[in-house]
């Protein structure tokens, strides 16, 4: 034998080896089927992963993939200038409240963003008709990389209120994402100087 | 693979529409930039459990530096040549099939270290052999993140040569982990015998590997 080969492994019959690789093929089939196939792609052929609560995970992750791929292939097309609010929105400040509803499916995200300049505040209180959300409150700055800004985030929530005080010109709002099995809608009443609303797409 | 760096910043992803993470970063420059490419080149190999579970298996029984050294540059020749031309020729294979003949190299080696070719087959297969063409597979994989990647064509060249010597260091790096681990666990009296049962576990980390890699490719390939 070539003296750089390994040295010999220990010798076995050809039943003890065909048992063996047995066990290891069962064994990847029986993990693969309850555990991992569940966690990264939410395929549950047993109904274990349901019940561990790994499914979830899989399922999660699989939206949030389809999501980002849908983002990406709407970034490489030329986005059309924000959509106006269906009534059209004061043009200069006003203090006149406006109320407005986002409806969230199951596992539906959605943006809705007030165009503000620099320094301009606006009060605002949203609540749920059924069940919770997760949010981010948080602004960016169109055509700027990295321009995101955070104002706070939750999840498990059924309303909030604040003042939102634009810390750049930009578009400054929320996102919503529904994680409960119903259907709900978000009525979002809005306070302030913004320039326009930018409606979820 | 990717699935990982998603679930990083859910809610940034969903509400911006670009990549977050290391490749968030690549997307935002263009350059030269060798230390940067370096670094995720050894973060890669450090923390990919499928080159690694592979280096595990061939050094196994290798108790001899000199050969440690031969088996891992056959390796390192193999990786290397593919991740450079599969980059320059933005070659377009499924990252799933990849991943899943990656497994496949997992189990190989582990049923190649249970000696499973002389007693089914009467004959020792080559291992240098088996390692330099695994190699090549092993590179066409690291090739397929740095396309997912979307690196910027300016420095490309100079980047993944980088990129390259991070995959070696982080590829010795962690060789010295494993061989440091392996040298008390072969002083121990069980070794024969637990040698056996931990090729069988190899061979069962590689065929979860294969199943999770076919069953992506089926579904979304």
């Amino acid at each position: 034998m070539d003296p750089t080969q390994a040295a010999p492994p220990p010798r076995a019959s050809s039943r003890r080896l065909l048992r063996s690789t047995l066990v290891a093929l069962t064994g990847a089939v029986v993990l693969l089927a309850t555990v991992v196939l569940p966690a990264e792609y939410g395929i549950d052929p047993t109904g274990v992963g349901r019940m561990i609560g790994l499914t979830e995970m899989g399922e999660i992750k699989m939206s949030l993939a389809r999501e980002l791929e849908a983002a990406e292939a709407a970034e490489l097309t030329p986005s059309p200038a924000p959509v106006p609010a269906t009534a059209p929105p004061p043009l200069d400040s006003t203090m006149q409240a406006r109320e407005l509803r986002v409806i969230l499916a199951p596992n539906d995200g959605k943006e809705l963003k007030l165009v503000m300049a620099q320094g301009v505040a606006v009060t605002y209180r949203w609540t749920t008709d059924r069940g919770v959300v997760n949010y981010d409150t948080h602004g960016d700055a169109p055509g700027t990389p990295n321009s995101y800004f955070g104002y706070g985030k939750g999840s498990g929530a059924a309303s909030d209120q604040g003042t939102l005080i634009a810390q750049f010109d930009g578009n400054h709002g929320w996102f919503w994402r529904n994680r409960t099995g119903d259907t709900l809608t978000i009525t979002l009443t809005v306070q302030g100087g913004y320039r326009d609303i930018i409606l979820p797409r | 693979m990717a699935l990982a760096t998603l679930i990083a910043f859910p809610t940034l992803l969903a509400a911006h529409g670009v990549a977050a993470g290391d490749k968030g970063y690549l997307q935002e420059v263009s350059g030269i930039l060798l230390v940067p490419f370096a670094y995720l080149g050894a973060k890669h190999m450090v923390t990919g459990y499928d080159h690694l579970l592979f280096l595990f298996g061939v050094i196994f029984f290798l108790y001899r530096l000199r050969d440690v050294g031969l088996y891992v540059t056959l390796f390192a020749v193999g990786h290397s040549t593919t991740l450079l031309l599969g980059v320059l020729t933005g070659v377009s294979v499924s990252a799933y099939l990849i991943d899943a003949i990656i497994g496949l190299s997992v189990v190989y080696k582990a049923l190649d270290n249970l000696g499973a070719f002389r007693t089914w087959f009467g004959f020792q297969p080559s291992q240098k052999g088996s390692t330099l063409v695994f190699g090549l597979f092993h590179g066409l994989g690291l090739a397929t993140k740095i396309l997912d990647f979307e690196v910027a064509s300016n420095g490309l060249i100079p980047n993944l040569f980088a990129f390259n010597v991070g995959v070696e260091i982080g590829q010795l790096l962690a060789l010295g982990a494993i061989l440091t681990a392996m040298g008390y666990w072969r002083g121990t009296p069980g070794f024969q015998r637990h040698a056996w049962s931990a090729n069988v576990a190899l061979m069962s980390a590689g065929f979860i590997l294969m199943g999770v890699q076919l069953t992506g490719y089926y579904f979304f390939g």
